[in-house]
C-alpha cells in the first residue's frame, strides 16, 4: 500500500513540475533545460534553511521559492534580453553549473553524499510522519499549483505569453514589453518548481545531486511534450503516464544498473516519436474537451449592430471623432531621416507629415523605403540621422512597445497574426491598459481581473463585429482564408486603440471583393479619430482612399499631393508607371 | 610564480585547442544548417568509446582504430540527420521540434553506451606518454599532439570551405539558404554534409580525451556545453570565432585556478557566456545579430 502512496506522491510532485515547466516551454515558448536545477535549488535550498537554522517547513519552503525564483531571474535577465537560441545555451550551462555546485561544494551540499535528516514537515502543530499522511497535503499543494498557472495560463498575462510564443515581434508591436512578460513568467516557473523541490527534500528526508541532473530535466521535458505543450491538463495526463509506465520495469526483476538507463533511453524514445508524430501531444492545445466557454456576454451581443467602439476611448466614443488639435495638422512629422544597410542608403534625408484624421498614402517602386519608414516611425530600426515626432514628442530611442503604447501601432505585410491562438484571442490580447497583465494584479485584483476580462470580451467582439468576423471568433487564426486573416490584423490593430494606423499594403494578394470589404472599413476609421497612412502598390486604390498623397523614391519624399496632382506629375509617372 | 603562470598558460592551451575543436565542430553544423545538434554531444562519445572498443577489445593499432571511430562517428551524425532531423525538417518543424528530437536522441545513445560499457572511465592506450620539460613548463607528447591536430584540422576546413566548390556551396547554404536553393544547390545533400565533417571533426577531439583522461557515457554533454558555449562567445556563423571562442574558454578555466575556488571551477565557462550575452550578444566575431531562430 505503501508503494502506491508513494508512487502517487511522486505523481503530485511532477505534476507540479510539468505544469510549470509548461508555462515556459508550452505557453511562452521559452526553450530552458534547466527544470531539473531549480527544483534542485529549491530541495537543497528549503533542505539547508531547515538544518542549519531550524526553520520551520512553511518557512523553509517560502526560502526555497525566493531563492529560486530570484537564480531563475539571475539566467533569465541576460539571457531572456536576446535572443531565444541564447536561453537555450545559457540554461544548459546553469543546468551543467547547478549540478557541479552540488557536487563539489563540499562544506554546504555535502557533494555526492548529498544532505541526510531532513526534518519531517510540521503543520498546526502535528508532525507528518508517514507516506499516507503526507499525501493529503501533497496532494493540496500540487492543486494549488495547478490553480496559479492555470489561472496565469488564462489571465491577460498568460495571453501576452501566448502570443510571444506564436510572434514576439508582432507582440512587440502591439505594445507588449516581451522581456518584462519572459522574465516573470521564468521566475513563476521558478519558484513553482522549488515548491516541488521542497516538498520532495522534506519527504524523502534525503537529497543528493542525481535527482537534479539534465536528465531528470529531459524527463520534465517529456512529460511535457508527450502530454501535449500549451495545455495545463495534457502536463497532468503526461505525469501520470510516465511516471506510472516504468514503473511496470520494477516486475520484471531487471538489474537497478539496467532499469534506470533503460528508463532514460524510453523517455527519450518517447520524445523523439511524440516530436515527430504527435507533435501535439496527447492532448492538443486547442482540445475541446477542456476549453471553457469565451463567449460574448448578452451585452457585448446586444451591441453588435451599434457603431463600434474603436475610437481612443470610452469617453470620445459617444461623440463625434474628437479631435486634440486642428483637423489636418500633422500628428506625426519625421524629419531628416537617414538610415544606411551596410552600403545600401534605404532612407536618404526622408521628411514626412501625417495629418491627423486623414488617410495618408505612401507609395512609390519597390526599395523606396516604405517599409523601412514604417519600421523607422514604430521602432523597429534606429535610423542614423533624423528625428520623428509624435504629438511634438521624440520617439527615437524609444523601444517598439513603448511606441505603441503612445498611440503608434503598424500591420505587417506578412500579417504576423497569432496563428495558433483564436480569432478572438488575437483581437483581445491587444487590447491596451489590461491591468490583468501584471501578474501581482491577476491574483490580487482577481475579482476586478475577471470584471475587466468581461468587458474586454465584449470590446473584442464589438471589433470583430466590425471587420465581419465574429462568426469566427473561436476559431484558431491559421484556419481563416487569407483575407479572412487580413481582416482579423486590422481587428487587432484597432484593438490596440490606437491614434495613428500604418497600414503596409492591406490590400496586396486579395481578390476584388475582399479589398472592397477592406477599403470600405478603413475608410471609416477617419470618423473614429483615427489617423491612418497606407503604403499601397495599386494607385486606383489609394485615390479612393488617400489624401494626401506621398511619393517615395530612392529614400526620399520626392512629391506630395491630393492624389490628382500626383497622377499628373508626368515626371513621376515615368518613375513609378514605367513608360 | 611566474612559471606557474607558464604551466597554467600552457594547461589552458592545450584544454583550449581541445574545446576550439569541439567549437568549430558544433559551429560548422549549428551554422551551415541551423540545428541546435545538442546530440553531438553523443556523436562525439561514440567515437571515444568506438575507437576504445576496436582498441582495446579487438587489439587494433591505434591509428586504426582512431580512425574506426571517426568512421562511427561519421555513421552515427549523418544517421541522426538522415532519420531524426530530416524528417522533422520535411514537415517543416520548427528549430524548437529538431532541437528536441536532438536531446531526445542524446539520452537515447547516451544510456545505451551506459549499458553496453557501464559508467566508470574507460582509459585507452597506445599514445607515448612522454613529458617534455621546457622552461620549467612540462606537458605530454599527447598534449603537443592535441594542439597539433585541433589547429590542423581547424586550418584543413578553412581551406575545405574557401577552396573548394562544395565547400563554398557549404558557406552559401549558411549565409543564405534561401537563396542557395534558388541557384540549384542541394540543401538536403549540404546538410549531410555538414553533418558529416562536423562530426568527423568531433571524433578526434573524444580520442584525444580519451586517451587522456579516460572515456565515460556522460562525457558528451559536457563536451557539446563546452562547444555549444565556444560558438556564443565566438559569434554564431564565424569558425574562427567559435575557435577563438573556445581557446578563451580553455585559457580562463585554467587561469581561473588561481581566483576561484575550485568547487566554482565548472562555472567559469558560463560566467564567460553571461558576460559576452550581456556587454556584446553578436558574441567575439559575429556580424549581426540574426532574428530569433528558436
Amino acid at each position: 500500500m505503501d508503494y502506491f502512496i508513494h508512487i502517487a506522491i511522486i505523481i503530485t510532485l511532477y505534476s507540479i513540475l510539468s505544469t510549470s515547466y509548461n508555462l515556459l516551454i508550452g505557453y511562452t515558448g521559452l526553450f530552458s533545460i534547466a527544470h531539473a536545477a531549480f527544483y534542485g535549488i529549491g530541495a537543497y535550498t528549503s533542505a539547508l534553511v531547515a538544518l542549519h537554522f531550524g526553520a520551520s517547513f512553511p518557512l523553509a519552503l517560502l526560502a526555497a521559492v525566493i531563492v529560486t525564483a530570484l537564480s531563475g531571474a539571475a539566467i533569465g535577465v541576460p539571457a531572456l534580453r536576446v535572443r531565444g537560441d541564447y536561453l537555450v545555451v545559457a540554461s544548459f550551462g546553469f543546468q551543467m553549473i547547478v549540478l557541479g555546485v552540488m557536487l563539489n561544494w563540499l562544506s554546504l551540499t555535502r557533494g555526492e553524499g548529498g544532505l541526510t535528516g531532513i526534518p519531517r514537515p510540521e503543520l498546526f502543530g502535528i508532525k507528518i510522519l508517514t507516506p499516507a499522511a503526507y499525501l493529503p497535503l501533497a496532494v493540496a499543494t500540487a492543486a494549488l499549483c495547478f490553480l496559479v498557472s492555470w489561472w496565469v495560463g488564462r489571465s491577460p498575462f498568460g495571453r501576452v505569453l501566448k502570443a510571444i510564443r506564436e510572434d514576439e515581434v508582432a507582440a512587440q508591436s502591439l505594445g507588449k514589453d516581451v522581456v518584462y512578460f519572459k522574465i516573470v513568467v521564468f521566475a513563476l516557473a521558478g519558484g513553482l518548481a522549488a515548491v516541488a523541490g521542497s516538498f520532495y527534500a522534506h519527504y524523502v528526508t534525503f537529497i543528493n545531486p542525481l535527482s537534479f541532473t539534465l536528465e531528470e530535466s529531459i524527463f520534465i521535458m517529456a512529460i511535457v511534450l508527450v502530454g501535449g505543450a500549451g495545455n495545463l491538463w495534457g502536463s497532468l495526463v503526461g505525469t501520470v503516464v510516465l511516471v506510472v509506465a516504468p514503473e511496470s520495469l520494477r516486475f520484471l526483476k531487471i538489474p537497478d544498473t539496467i532499469a534506470a538507463p533503460f528508463r532514460q533511453i524510453l523517455y527519450g524514445v518517447l520524445l523523439v516519436l511524440f516530436v515527430r508524430f504527435r507533435p501535439q501531444g496527447l492532448i492538443g492545445e486547442h482540445s475541446s474537451w477542456h476549453a471553457a466557454g469565451d463567449g460574448p456576454t448578452g451585452d457585448g451581443l446586444a451591441r453588435r449592430d451599434r457603431a463600434p467602439a474603436i475610437a481612443p476611448s470610452s469617453e470620445m466614443r459617444s461623440g463625434p471623432a474628437v479631435r486634440t488639435s486642428p483637423a489636418g495638422a500633422p500628428l506625426l512629422t519625421v524629419h531628416g531621416i537617414v538610415k544606411d544597410f551596410g552600403g545600401i542608403r534605404a532612407l536618404d534625408d526622408l521628411s514626412l507629415a501625417f495629418p491627423e484624421g486623414r488617410i495618408t498614402g505612401l507609395i512609390g517602386p519597390n526599395g523606396a523605403g516604405k517599409t523601412t519608414a514604417f519600421n523607422v516611425i514604430t521602432g523597429f530600426v534606429e535610423p542614423d540621422a533624423g528625428s520623428v515626432l509624435y504629438r511634438g514628442r521624440e520617439l527615437r530611442g524609444l523601444k517598439p512597445s513603448e511606441i505603441a503604447r503612445l498611440g503608434i501601432v503598424r500591420s505587417f505585410q506578412d500579417l504576423r497574426l497569432f496563428p495558433r491562438m483564436t480569432v478572438l484571442d488575437n483581437v483581445r490580447v491587444a487590447l491596451p491598459g489590461q491591468r490583468g497583465e501584471r501578474l501581482l494584479f491577476t491574483f490580487l485584483g482577481a475579482l476586478q481581473s475577471v470584471r475587466d476580462d468581461r468587458r474586454n470580451l465584449d470590446r473584442a467582439y464589438e471589433l470583430l463585429a466590425f471587420v465581419g468576423l465574429v462568426d469566427r471568433a473561436r476559431e484558431v487564426a491559421e484556419d481563416l482564408s487569407y483575407a479572412e486573416q487580413k481582416l482579423l490584423a486590422l481587428a487587432r490593430l484597432l484593438a490596440t486603440e490606437a491614434d495613428l494606423l500604418l497600414l503596409d499594403e492591406p490590400a496586396s494578394g486579395l481578390d476584388p471583393a475582399s479589398i472592397e470589404t477592406l477599403m470600405a472599413l478603413i475608410r471609416r476609421l477617419p470618423e473614429y479619430g483615427k489617423t491612418i497612412c497606407v503604403i499601397e502598390h495599386n494607385f486606383d486604390l489609394i485615390k479612393e482612399l488617400a489624401d494626401p498623397v506621398v511619393f517615395l523614391n530612392q529614400g526620399r519624399a520626392i512629391a506630395a499631393g491630393t492624389p490628382d496632382e500626383i497622377v499628373t506629375d508626368s515626371q513621376l509617372a515615368d518613375l513609378y508607371f514605367g513608360v | 610564480m611566474l612559471e606557474l603562470l607558464a604551466q597554467l598558460t600552457v594547461n589552458g592551451l592545450v584544454s583550449g585547442s581541445l574545446f576550439a575543436l569541439l567549437g568549430i565542430s558544433f559551429g560548422v553544423i549549428l551554422g551551415t544548417t541551423r540545428t541546435f545538434h545538442f546530440a553531438h554531444g553523443v556523436v562525439y562519445t561514440s567515437a571515444a568509446f568506438a575507437a576504445y572498443a576496436f582498441r582495446e577489445g579487438l587489439g587494433l593499432p591505434l591509428w586504426l582504430a582512431a580512425l574506426l571511430g571517426v568512421g562511427t562517428a561519421v555513421l552515427l551524425g549523418v544517421g541522426i540527420e538522415v532519420v531524426v532531423y530530416q524528417p522533422l525538417r520535411r514537415l517543416y518543424a520548427s528549430p524548437l521540434t529538431v532541437l528536441i528530437a536532438s536531446l531526445g536522441v542524446l539520452i537515447i545513445v547516451e544510456n545505451m553506451m551506459a549499458i553496453f560499457f557501464s559508467t566508470d572511465a574507460k582509459v585507452m592506450s597506445g599514445f607515448p606518454s612522454h613529458v617534455i620539460i621546457a622552461g620549467g613548463v612540462a606537458f605530454t607528447l599527447l598534449h603537443l599532439g592535441t594542439v597539433v591536430v585541433s589547429w590542423v584540422l581547424f586550418g584543413a576546413l578553412w581551406l575545405y570551405l574557401h577552396g573548394t566548390k562544395t565547400g563554398k556551396a557549404m558557406r552559401a547554404v549558411a549565409s543564405r539558404p534561401e537563396m542557395a536553393d534558388v541557384v540549384g544547390i542541394d540543401t538536403r545533400r549540404v546538410f549531410i554534409q555538414a553533418f558529416a565533417i562536423g562530426s568527423a571533426l568531433v571524433a578526434p577531439a573524444a580520442i584525444l580525451f580519451t586517451l587522456d583522461k579516460g572515456a565515460t557515457p556522460d562525457m558528451g554533454v559536457t563536451a557539446v556545453l563546452m562547444a555549444s558555449i565556444a560558438v556564443i562567445v565566438g559569434g554564431m556563423g564565424s569558425l574562427p570565432g567559435a575557435a577563438l571562442g573556445g581557446l578563451i574558454i580553455g585559457l580562463a578555466r585554467n587561469w581561473g585556478v588561481w581566483v576561484v575556488p575550485s568547487e566554482w571551477q565548472s562555472a567559469i565557462a558560463f560566467g564567460i557566456l553571461v558576460v559576452v550575452i550581456v556587454f556584446r550578444p553578436t558574441g567575439l566575431f559575429g556580424a549581426k545579430l540574426v532574428k530569433a531562430e528558436v
